[in-house]
């Protein structure tokens, strides 16, 4: 990989300029020299002088550096400038009035320091106010605001300064998969070796095979670690990175905890030194924390996301795994371009632990999706083939809107369905050929015990009850309209979907509403990225900060990591009172963030 | 003149003591009196590889003594000791590990919070 961009060294000629506008009354002149008072401690070497002799004999030069207990480390140029080591426990500006008046020395300075600053080349950096907020608007967000304030961001610059390449630790990402053969992802995956040669596995298929069907995955994984400064898309917080895959989420984006515990435990005993997991449950899971426990043991760090649901994850129903109070979990919420706590963030005083950018987050993604959709148009004719009965299109007021529904009953909701009823509404749509064929809709219903609504799909067509897949079966009341998703890739088309009322002889209710309904399909490509909003997004933030500290750190425990993260972060108003530090990620604060020594003992001799 | 020392090491949460004695050998009665003494500083190492790099080490503050720096000077690590001369009396002893590294991505040396307190009482 190459390395700089922003560059000061566009040769010395500029360096020279700089030197004489910034430090122009410190450079001193002829006959008399003067000392001038030392520019800011960081921006010189602290026990270093340059002295620019006048033209004299060598030994007189060494003597009036060895008088004032000076020693020369080296000539410049044939200018007269030389470098010379000051004398131990002296100022730099001692130093310098030292050669105040000497007439041998025309001229004398600080030895100043120039650092390069790092930003990458790729081309869509600029959009990624997450690592560098300038107040830019994201062309492409959904949350408002799409800009915000300038600094509002991780501070990640300056860290790159010090270090981009986290090559040296596997980050595990245990979520939807990832496309590891993403133009800006390709070059940082884990290496598995002929046992795991895709990078990762797959808990969900139960192959070793973990390519993203969800987009999910790929997109923080990316944010991780794509590759930084290749002049491709975007660039990750860890510029060179190693991403371990680990499936557990399908393509609707749902996994158990079975699979989540075998890819924590895997990622452990695979060498992963930091996972992300932006998933989330409302539930104590002791396996799962088992598996954390685990991680913990073998001093992984975990970073996890707080979840979407604007709720205090301190109160009972907060998120797992969030919620978790291992020594090596990271909870993070998500911040916006202003870096207020984002509308849908969870938060918790003593469950969450850092903030990090979480709106309008753009990313690699694992490719395009589109979109069959049926709008149950009221005004128009059904178009969906129907035997019983009982179906029809309706124009309701649901949640409070208007919205154009797929009812049984006819009367849906002011009506009731019919007792012993067999009434099914089936369509058929033809496909294209994709990586993962999604359904999904809205439905609200109310159906008394042994009345169901069944859902299944036929491939090649006909009646999905005659010979179809059983997709699902529900019962009872919905409360409301609630969306539902279902992994139909393996339909071939044309593929026919259907609903199907089935009531037995006794009570009747309002019967189901069925809207927004839509067939999305994958089609995998290497070159496609998004814009996201969700703690999904913050919590890859973070994790690649833990990374990057792990890199610079080496010999870093979880309890290191944890600190400097924790610690290190910047005060946020925002996240004051929602958060156990109060702070957002900043990485170069994290990486200057230095743990009190331990242990301190006295003895005498 | 003989001493034999004795030494008592106390250490609480936040606050760790030795103390110090010293005492005459000849006997009939005298009086402990206090002697100056080395007293050796040392603590475990800091992970930090800024700690452990060059603009990087540790910072032992004694009561009444001038700051002592123990810089990184090659190696793996920065020293984690250091010895000085004590007058009888009671010291305060913490160390402060540092980098060259601070938040505005500069070189201005940053110091940790400093250690857990060591009492000297001589």
């Amino acid at each position: 990989m190459s390395t700089l961009r922003r560059l000061l060294a566009v040769g010395a000629v500029f360096v020279a300029s700089f030197v004489l506008v910034e430090h122009a009354g410190t450079v001193l002149s002829a006959p008399r020299p003067r000392a001038t008072p030392a520019p800011a401690p960081e921006s010189f070497v602290k026990d270093q002088v340059l002295v620019k002799f006048r033209p004299i004999q060598s030994e007189h030069r060494l003597s009036a550096v060895a008088v004032r207990g000076h020693t020369v480390l080296a000539d410049l140029d044939r200018s007269g400038w030389t470098r010379i080591n000051t004398r131990a426990g002296q100022t730099v500006a001692e130093a310098l009035a030292s050669y105040q008046g000497d007439p041998s020395v025309e001229a004398v300075q600080p030895n100043y320091v120039y650092r390069a600053l790092l930003a990458p080349n790729d081309p869509s950096y600029g959009q990624l106010w997450g690592l560098k907020n300038i107040g830019q608007t994201i062309g492409t967000g959904s949350y408002a605001p799409t800009s915000g304030t300038a600094g509002a961001d991780i501070n990640i610059e300056n860290a790159w300064d010090h270090i981009t390449d986290c090559s040296s630790v596997v980050v595990a990402v245990i979520d939807s998969g990832v496309n590891y053969n993403h133009e800006d992802l390709a070059g940082n995956m884990w290496d598995g070796g002929p046992g795991f040669p895709l990078h990762g596995t797959d808990f969900v298929s139960g192959d070793d095979d973990p390519m993203d069907l969800a987009g999910h995955g790929t997109h923080v994984a990316a944010t991780i670690g794509a590759v930084g400064n290749n002049a491709t898309g975007t660039t990750g917080v860890c510029w060179v990175a190693r991403i371990m895959a680990l499936r557990v989420l399908d393509a609707t984006g749902s996994g158990t905890t079975a699979g989540i515990v075998q890819a924590v435990n895997f990622a452990v005993s695979h060498g992963a030194k930091v996972i992300n997991m932006s998933l989330g449950g409302g539930s104590f899971d002791q396996a799962f924390s088992d598996a954390l426990n685990n991680a913990r043991a073998n001093d992984v760090v975990v970073v996890v996301a707080a979840g979407n649901s604007a709720f205090d994850n301190d109160l009972p129903g907060g998120a797992y795994p969030c919620k978790f109070t291992h020594a090596n979990l990271i909870c993070v919420a998500a911040l916006d371009q202003n870096f207020s706590l984002a509308t849908f963030s969870n938060y918790g005083a003593t469950s969450v632990d850092v903030g990090a950018p979480g709106t309008n987050v753009l990313s690699a993604v694992n490719g395009t999706w589109s979109t069959i959709t049926d709008n149950f148009n009221s005004g128009g004719t059904l178009n969906w083939t129907t035997s019983g009965g009982g179906w029809a299109y309706r124009a309701l007021s649901l949640g409070g809107s208007p919205v154009d529904v797929l009812a049984n009953p006819t009367t849906f909701p002011s009506g009731t369905y019919s007792n012993n009823a067999n009434q099914r509404a089936f369509k058929t749509f033809t496909l294209g050929p994709s990586a993962a064929t999604l359904l999904s809709f809205s439905i609200q219903f109310a159906l008394q015990p042994g009345d169901f609504l069944k859902l299944n799909y036929r491939s090649s067509g006909g009646d999905p009850f005659a010979g179809g897949v059983a997709l699902d079966s529900v019962t009872g009341f919905s409360g409301g309209l609630v969306g539902s998703d279902y992994d139909i890739s393996a339909c071939a088309s044309p593929c026919s979907v259907g609903f199907q009322l089935s009531t037995n002889a006794s009570g009747v209710d309002q019967g189901v509403g069925i809207a927004f309904f839509a067939i999305d399909q994958l089609t995998l490509n290497n070159t496609t990225y998004d814009t996201f909003n969700g703690t999904s997004m913050a919590s890859p933030h973070v994790a690649g900060l833990a990374a990057l500290l792990r890199a610079y750190n080496p010999q870093f425990t979880y309890v290191d990591v944890a600190n400097a993260i924790k610690n290190g972060g910047r005060s946020v108003p925002a996240l004051a009172g929602k958060t156990t530090s109060g702070r957002a990620a900043d990485a170069m604060s994290s990486l200057a963030y230095i743990n009190a020594p331990t242990a301190l003992r006295a003895t005498l001799q | 003149m003989r001493v034999a020392l004795r030494g008592v090491f106390r250490c609480g949460v936040l606050l760790c003591s030795i103390t110090l004695a010293a005492c005459g050998g000849g006997g009939g009665g005298e009086a402990p009196r206090p002697q100056a003494r080395t007293v050796t500083v040392a603590w475990d190492a800091n992970r930090e590889t800024g700690v452990n790099s060059a603009g990087g080490g540790y910072e032992v503050s004694i009561t009444g003594q001038p700051p002592i720096d123990v810089p990184y000077v090659s190696g793996a690590a920065a020293p984690t000791s250091v010895a000085r001369f004590l007058q009888a009396g009671t010291y305060l002893v913490t160390v402060r590990a540092y980098a060259a590294l601070d938040p505005q991505g500069g070189t201005t040396r940053t110091f940790s919070t400093p250690s857990q307190l060591v009492v000297v009482v001589q």
